[in-house]
């Protein structure tokens, strides 16, 4: 399936109007150094050696250079992951948690007010423009309430000293710099807020149909019938067998999530890889883009070969 | 649950509202910019900020007084340029060094001006058009020999792409990726990319130190985020790019110091004269006549911007205003003459490019549009590429009529003529335009070493220009800093070079 | 033909008893509101010319005018009205998702349809293709297709219509591989009929329903993903009244308070996504009811 991906990212890319090369040389570079580029990016090649040249060096992780830094563009990939990971996997929780508790009570209380809510929330959440989104909460949070920052991962000074992971938070307390941690929070709130608000609505919608399946199967009646507490029910039976499909669900919605973050990343001006790609579409920076799109390709299997590991542990019933 | 999580919001409320964001103190001053640098290389930095931060880590042979265009001896202690205008001697200070202890000597001029040559980047054209060749006379002797006399040679060697880089560390053949070592004021302590960058002094600099030992520049995705940070106080001074309202709003903030200086910065149509129908001198006259530079100014700039009537800005000596007002009878009388009525009106295509000169680009290009069509008999279409998009359609002759815009790379009249009217420069900014009256005009301009002589010449220059219309001038830009009251050392420069080493917290 | 007619009156007579049941339930009663939304809309891109009180390309008051009797939604930093770029705005909205969900269904459903039906080989490696770019995240790929491509309704159509195909595609087919076993597909192709006469009377009617609430979900989709293309740039060319150009413009003025800019724009699309979704979501739980809720 990677390989079908891998392709189907190829050929998409490679009817590109706009010379890569001039963009990067300028307009005043003379034929020769334009030719010498082409031939260096391998522009020039046949379409067929162009292909296996392209699968060969994905699998050896050489991605080019950027046309517009001359950095390895595997490289910039990595300095801007884990930006990407780190609002990826805030927004994730934001959106499960939230997922979790509206959608099982709204299930619970089926039919009533906050049932009601709860579809109409997920409903309308969805139709939400997800950077129109993020502005609102902008506007009301950065601008006229002025309690949190509105773009960026840190304020200034405000990166760990030593970047383990890159993800700012868990750096944070590795370095044992609180107070970066605390601004890396407050920076991370608004923009996993609002992609992870938009992704609930899925998650919600999800929960309550799941919740609700369990809430009328056989050993929810006889439970009920014996007098067990409709709390116990709801969170020691309900809710387990819902959580089997979240996980699946998760991994279904992660594509999703990877599309928001690259509007959420825009907004906010949070330096993933969802940025990288839209920035680097503007100066036809040819491989940088064709590395980043090939990464999320990637991220979202591997991801999905993730979750049917979890899976395959936390359900007995999946067997391999 | 759900309470719990309402409690937990509030708590972070609370903690959140007693947080006060970086705050000042005197060894550090934090800038902001919109802009982005690829590269800190000298052979290959031309973007403004790539240009800017290089001007604050590294010197070279000569540089300007701060806020002026004079230009005096920095790395050099002096020179000599011989009788024909072809040999340019320079004499080293003694005992020059990078910032990693490694000498500053002839050798590394010649390593750094043969290296920009070959690698044969943005800036390369500066030095190869020009330079036959470079020799090491001794460790502190370093010549230079051109091609052909070239009065404005000297300004160009105070620009990034002469610089001085260490042998010992960067290749010669290809574009160098490090950290920089350097030359100037100060030394880049830390480099987050595309995040921010933090300066400290350079020990080895040999002139005045730095004054405030810590510089932040922070980078922001875009204006919003730029305004937003100086608003909040996360930093001291904005400089590129705030959008015209917003700093029209800081002009009027009392928290805030607004600054604002001229700029060479100008935007200009250019007419593809190889495009029908823009090969026809009248119809180009016709669009010219039908341009309201005034409304430009006003509606989309806040007044932020200078109506211009030449190829050569105000500030550089030389210019002289030789385009018309707008004039829409003139223009209907034209279009008429040639043919044109309601029924038929003339079709055009207005090209534009997003993001490169701002999120004010699309309004510039469709308030134009409604100009040229307010004559009743034109039929003005837009439509947009992305700047490397952009680039490829002007050098293939895509684009008929089309927005640009210039910064000189040398602080000469010669900058803002020769590129654009010379026929064989003219096919690089996606013109085509020849006329030999005009490349005799040029060539004497550049030969003649007086100015009173030479501004003669730019003066029928000009005025030929005008006549031919291969482009419209439009307007200049000025240079907008708005900071806290507490930076001094602020200094708005003609040559647009904006230097962190003068800046200091009162 | 003759056979044909007679099924046509059994669908004909289900959608009308369906069309009943669709007023006495909840879900039903979101289909409706949904319906009636998208009417709305459609009667205002009909009549954008007359709704419209000014022309949407060109200055008709003052700049950046708050929200007053004479331009009831203000005007952006050009001085046009923002109401009458909303009203003609909805043309753009219909144009580009009507045409994207077009070509992705005329390309998905046939597709789905013979390849369900023909199973085998074919079966599995067409629909690992599909699944590999449905797995894909869909804004990046219509966004790498439109940079690709360029500015023009019809690119930035086809670079959403490529996302969507594998949906309709996927839903086809799992469909048609259910129903080609039925019985009465059986007996059809036992008296001899031809496999596009079982594919057209007997396997499309009953894929018709999802098909409906595909497309309705697409068509959402579709508005929101072109907004997201104009608020990155890569949307149609200006001046053209398009929501997403709108919105984004709106981006740079919403730091001088003029919130009109962004609010009226950010409505639009919500409303209108909002009605297809609750006309596809009313649908789909009509048809498809959730077991445990009550019926």
């Amino acid at each position: 399936m990677i390989f079908i991906l891998l392709t189907v990212v190829f050929v998409i890319l490679r009817i590109l109007p706009g010379n890569p090369v001039t963009a990067m040389l300028g307009p005043k570079a003379p034929p020769e150094v334009v030719k010498s580029m082409e031939a260096q990016l391998g522009l020039d090649k046949p379409i067929i050696v162009q292909f296996g040249d392209y699968i060969a060096n994905i699998l050896r992780g050489n991605f080019g250079n950027s046309t517009v830094t001359t950095l390895p563009v595997i490289q910039e990939l990595e300095d801007r992951f884990p930006a990407t990971l780190e609002l990826t996997i805030f927004s994730m929780i934001i959106a499960v948690v939230i997922g979790i508790f509206f959608g099982s009570f709204a299930a619970s209380h089926y039919g009533r007010a906050i049932d009601v809510t709860a579809r109409i929330y997920s409903i309308f959440v969805y139709s939400m423009p997800v950077f129109w989104f993020g502005i609102m909460l902008q506007l009301v949070f950065g601008v006229w309430l002025k309690v949190l920052p509105v773009s960026g991962r840190a304020s200034p000074f405000m990166t760990p000293n030593n970047l383990y992971t890159g993800l700012y938070t868990l750096d944070a307390i590795l370095n044992g710099q609180w107070d970066v941690l605390y601004d890396a929070i407050l920076h991370l709130i608004l923009p996993s807020v609002t992609l992870g608000v938009v992704i609930s609505s899925i998650f919600v919608r999800m929960v309550r149909s799941n919740v609700l399946l369990s809430l009328s199967s056989q050993y929810v009646i006889s439970a009920r019938s014996r007098g067990v507490k409709e709390r116990k029910i709801l969170y020691s039976h309900a809710l387990k067998n819902a959580m089997i499909p979240i996980l699946t669900i998760m991994g279904l919605q992660f594509a999703l999530l990877l599309g928001g973050a690259v509007l959420t990343e825009t907004t906010f001006s949070w330096p993933g890889i969802g940025s990288y790609l839209v920035e680097r579409i503007r100066y036809r920076d040819f491989p940088a883009i064709q590395g980043a799109v090939v990464f999320f390709a990637l991220f979202v299997v591997a991801v999905s070969i993730l979750i049917d590991i979890i899976n395959a542990w936390m359900d007995p019933r999946v067997r391999y | 649950m759900r309470s719990i999580s309402k409690l937990f919001i509030f708590m972070l409320l609370i903690l959140m509202s007693m947080m006060v964001f970086a705050v000042s103190s005197k060894d550090y001053v934090i800038v902001g910019t919109t802009d982005k640098f690829t590269s800190l290389d000298p052979a290959k930095a031309y973007e403004y900020l790539s240009v800017n931060l290089l001007q604050n880590i590294m010197t070279g042979l000569v540089t300007y007084v701060p806020g002026t265009t004079q230009i005096v001896p920095a790395l050099a202690d002096k020179w000599e340029i011989s009788q024909d205008g072809l040999t340019y001697t320079f004499y080293l200070k003694k005992g020059l060094k990078f910032s990693n202890g490694d000498p500053i000597n002839a050798q590394a001029f010649k390593f750094a001006f043969d290296r920009v040559i070959k690698l044969g980047q943005d800036p390369s054209f500066l030095l190869s058009d020009v330079v036959k060749e470079t020799k090491v006379i001794n460790d502190t002797t370093f010549e230079i020999d051109l091609k052909y006399p070239f009065a404005p040679f000297i300004n160009i060697l105070a620009f990034t792409v002469a610089y001085p880089v260490d042998p010992k560390v960067y290749p010669a053949d290809q574009v160098y990726n490090g950290m920089p070592v350097s030359s100037g004021p100060y030394i880049v302590k830390r480099w987050v990319r595309d995040v921010e960058m933090e300066l400290a002094p350079n020990p080895n600099y040999y002139g005045e130190p730095a004054k405030t030992p810590t510089i932040l520049i922070k980078l922001y995705q875009d204006a919003n985020s730029l305004y937003l940070a100086l608003l909040s106080g996360e930093i001291d001074l904005a400089y590129r790019t705030l959008l015209p309202q917003q700093f029209a709003q800081l002009q009027q903030n009392d928290k805030f110091v607004t600054y604002v200086g001229q700029s060479p910065f100008m935007r200009f149509i250019v007419f593809n004269v190889k495009q029908d129908p823009f090969g026809n001198a009248k119809i180009r006259e016709a669009l010219a006549y039908a341009v309201n530079r005034h409304e430009i100014e006003n509606k989309i700039f806040a007044g932020q911007v200078k109506p211009l009537y030449t190829m050569i800005p105000a500030g550089i000596w030389g210019s002289m205003n030789v385009m018309p007002s707008q004039d829409i009878a003139k223009s209907v009388s034209i279009l008429q003459s040639l043919g044109y009525s309601k029924d038929k009106p003339l079709n055009i295509t207005l090209w534009y490019t997003p993001s490169h000169y701002g999120s004010t680009e699309a309004d510039l290009a469709l308030t134009l549009k409604n100009q040229f069509e307010s004559t009743g008999l034109i039929k003005c279409n837009v439509n947009y590429a992305e700047w490397a998009t952009y680039i490829d359609y002007w050098n293939k002759g895509v684009m008929g009529m089309f927005l640009l815009g210039w910064y000189p790379d040398y602080f000469d009249p010669d900058d803002f003529v020769w590129p654009f009217l010379q026929s064989s420069a003219s096919p690089l900014m996606g013109s085509n335009y020849s006329n030999p009256m005009m490349d005799q005009l040029l060539t004497d301009a550049r030969l003649v070493s007086d100015e009173p002589g030479r501004t003669a010449l730019y003066g029928a220059v000009q005025k030929l220009m005008a006549q031919d219309v291969p482009y419209i001038p439009l307007f200049q830009g000025e240079q907008q800093i708005a900071a806290k009251p507490e930076v001094g050392g602020v200094v708005l420069d003609p040559v647009q070079i904006f230097r962190y080493y003068l800046l200091y917290k009162k | 033909m003759d056979g044909s007619s007679g099924e046509i009156l059994m669908i004909s007579k289900e959608i009308r008893k369906g069309l009943r049941g669709l007023f006495k339930d909840s879900s039903g009663l979101m289909a409706v509101i949904g319906f009636l939304i998208l009417i709305f809309y459609v009667v205002v891109a009909i009549f954008a010319p007359f709704i419209s009180p000014y022309n949407p390309t060109q200055p008709s008051g003052p700049s950046l005018l708050p929200p007053t009797v004479s331009h009831i939604m203000g005007t952006d930093n050009l001085g046009y009205d923002i109401f009458s770029r909303l009203v003609w705005g909805t043309r753009m909205a219909f144009a580009i998702a009507l045409i994207a969900t077009a070509i992705a269904a005329v390309v998905g459903i046939p597709v789905g349809l013979l390849v369900g039906y023909i199973g085998g080989k074919t079966d599995r490696v067409v629909t690992m293709i599909m699944d590999s770019v449905y797995a894909f995240p869909g804004l990046i790929l219509a966004i790498a297709i439109a940079a690709m491509l360029g500015p023009g309704l019809l690119n930035i159509a086809f670079s959403i219509a490529v996302v969507y195909i594998p949906t309709y595609y996927r839903v086809i087919r799992s469909q048609v591989s259910t129903v080609k076993s039925e019985l009465y597909v059986d007996g059809a192709r036992a008296i001899g009929a031809k496999t596009s006469t079982i594919i057209g009377s007997y396997v499309f009617p009953n894929v018709l329903p999802s098909t409906i609430v595909i497309f309705s979900m697409n068509l959402a989709d579709s508005i929101m993903t072109e907004a997201g293309l104009s608020f990155l740039g890569l949307g149609i060319a200006p001046p053209t009244p398009d929501w997403g150009y709108d919105l984004a413009k709106g981006q740079q003025f919403i730091l001088n308070n003029d919130w009109w800019m962004v609010l009226f724009p950010g409505l639009a699309i919500i409303t209108i996504v909002l009605g297809f979704s609750m006309f596809a979501e009313g649908l789909d739980e009509y048809f498809n009811p959730n077991i445990g809720e009550k019926r």
